[in-house]
């Protein structure tokens, strides 16, 4: 560590300058430093003026009244947590995309001369919850807060674990269940084949108890999920949703279809899935979106990594209008936005955030980057001009 | 240095990190990024990496250099991000002056030198470090801070000649813990 020895030496010769105590041979070492650069010379001269900045000793008062140590073990036990709820021991393929780490400063950055939209207690970010309902129309609630329910576990052979849900494959009654997860909700259910579905606020996800007849059928009625699909070459894998089927033999690929938006999305992360609606059918390559309206049906190139980082814990927004930003955050903290201007909902915006965070940091930096103003009345959201 | 491979050895080591490095580097961070709550967020995540990472270090300064640079380039990319935000405006705020590789090294001087010297600042006797701040750091003249701090201009000349007297045998202190480091690691 050359670097860092020069950097230790040169501070340590600048210091026992100023204490009046070096020997002849430091001297002689400093003057050679100084002399090899108009930078050192000047950065010697800075440092010896005998003035110090106000503001530099300012941050030095700062600096030595931090104390972080409990919000650093707060944020490595969250990053375990978050990485425990996602992997439930199963057979399934996982791709882990890269530490994000430093794109994410951006996003916790806060402008200076902004106050921040005071949140009351009112809005806070989805937890793990979601509402499983049988076919005779039993329901039961599942999620973080909930527990273990051992009727699931006694007659269907289904396990909750922390805030996932495994079907295992002992069981004899068969029949179909729906997952409804709710605004401000997320949840991760694994079926019987040891498929992983990360279901998203707001969807509604119906799925046999097991598969039989030589395929595996879901239905996304509602909302968006990322399925990672275990390996099964007898048995094809479909997904219906909106009005079309996603076929699939072993991959891990995101849909969207929420009823509000305008388009349904297929986006494949790895492995290969064919899609099939009424009238065309498509075979989606990895980073390939399909996105399907009333008038079109289209493939497009996109990061899927990006598209499917919400089950990681972080929303990607690329050139997305303000009011589909406004839509998805909206079931995400589950509150309501309201705008007073249409020129507004048409901004776009370009950007990553980390949903488990505050909404208000989310909202300070939409502030900040347009001639938007945001205020917050409870569980409201009113956006205008500036 | 017992870098800990089980959990609780690993908490021990980066409790021991945390100790001798997070306000230094909050300090370092600061002078890059200017607010404060900024530069300890980027600390904190510098150290989560770090707990969650499998890295071992063959000595002190491998370690010292992984975390000060670590938090230069979080710096550099807060300050890249945050122009991109201001993109979005018409005006360009982004004022700062260059901060690049280059500076990496004159940086790390200039703070590793004012530490020390601001660790002795901080142990001068109340009356002293006022008038070392007022006279060393506002710059203000001697007819000055005996105004401000209402005592005679005599008093001012004998407390900025205490100062600095301190302030040089205060320095003098530090170096011995520093001295024994540097020979551990030769």
């Amino acid at each position: 560590m050359e670097t860092e020895k020069q950097i230790e030496r040169i501070s340590h010769l600048v210091v026992k300058f100023l204490e009046e105590g070096l020997s002849g041979e430091e001297r002689e070492e400093l003057e050679a430093w100084r002399s090899s650069s108009a930078e050192h010379e000047s950065l010697f001269q800075k440092l010896t003026a005998g003035s110090w900045d106000a503001e530099d000793y300012l941050h030095y008062c700062q600096a030595v009244e931090a104390d972080g140590w409990q919000e650093i073990k707060k944020r490595v036990y969250r990053k375990r947590l978050l990485v425990w709820r996602r992997m439930i021991a199963c057979a399934a393929a996982v791709c882990l995309i890269g530490v994000l780490g430093y794109w994410m400063w951006g996003t916790l950055g806060k402008q200076e001369n902004q106050e921040l939209p005071v949140v009351q207690n009112d809005i806070h970010p989805g937890t793990s919850k979601a509402v499983l309902k049988f076919a005779d129309g039993k329901q039961v609630r599942l999620g973080a807060m909930e527990g273990t329910d051992s009727l699931l576990w006694a007659e269907y052979g289904i396990k909750e674990e922390g805030a996932a849900l495994s079907y295992d494959k002992v069981k004899t009654v068969n029949e179909y269940h729906t997952l409804v997860v709710p605004r401000g909700g997320e949840y991760l259910l694994q079926l019987e084949d040891s498929t992983q579905v990360w279901v998203n606020s707001g969807s509604e996800l119906k799925f046999p108890v097991r598969f039989e007849g030589g395929k595996r059928e879901v239905y996304l009625k509602e909302g968006e999920a990322y399925f990672e699909v275990a390996k099964d070459e007898h048995r094809p894998f479909y997904v219906h949703v909106a009005d079309m089927t996603v076929q699939v033999l072993g991959t891990g690929f995101n849909v969207s279809a929420y009823s509000q938006e305008r388009e349904t999305e297929v986006t494949l992360a790895h492995g290969s899935v064919r899609v099939e609606s009424q009238k065309e059918a498509v075979v989606l390559r990895p980073d390939e979106q399909l996105v399907v309206n009333a008038d079109s049906f289209k493939v497009r190139k996109v990061d899927a990594g990006q598209i499917c980082a919400w089950r990681k814990g972080i929303l990607y927004f690329d050139a997305m209008p303000l009011d589909e930003l406004a839509e998805k955050l909206g079931r995400w903290f589950n509150c309501e936005f309201f705008f007073t201007s249409e020129k507004v909902k048409n901004l776009t915006f370009t950007g990553a955030f980390k949903k488990y965070e505050d909404i208000s940091y989310i909202l300070s930096i939409l502030e900040s980057t347009a001639d938007i103003q945001i205020q917050v009345n409870g569980k409201t959201i009113i956006i205008g001009n500036k | 240095m017992e870098q800990g491979s089980n959990k609780s050895d690993r908490e021990k080591f980066m409790k021991k990190v945390y100790d001798d490095y997070y306000q230094r580097l909050c300090f370092y961070a600061s002078k890059y990024v200017e607010d404060m709550e900024d530069a300890k967020d980027i600390v904190q995540e510098l150290f989560v990496r770090l707990w969650e990472g499998d890295m071992t270090f063959e000595n002190e300064q491998a370690l010292s250099s992984y975390l000060y640079s670590g938090v230069f380039h979080a710096c550099l990319n807060f300050r890249t991000l945050n122009s991109i935000h201001e993109r979005h405006h018409q005006e360009i705020l982004y004022q700062q002056g260059a901060v690049d590789e280059s500076n990496y090294v004159s940086g790390r001087i200039e703070h590793e030198v004012l530490w020390e010297v601001f660790q002795a600042v901080d142990d001068l006797p109340e009356e002293s470090r006022k008038v070392f701040k007022l006279s060393y750091m506002e710059g203000h003249g001697i007819q000055e801070v005996a105004d401000l701090l209402h005592i005679s201009v005599h008093t001012v000349k004998s407390q900025r000649a205490y100062a600095k007297k301190l302030l040089k045998e205060r320095l003098k202190d530090l170096y011995p813990v520093v001295l024994l480091i540097c020979g551990m690691l030769h």
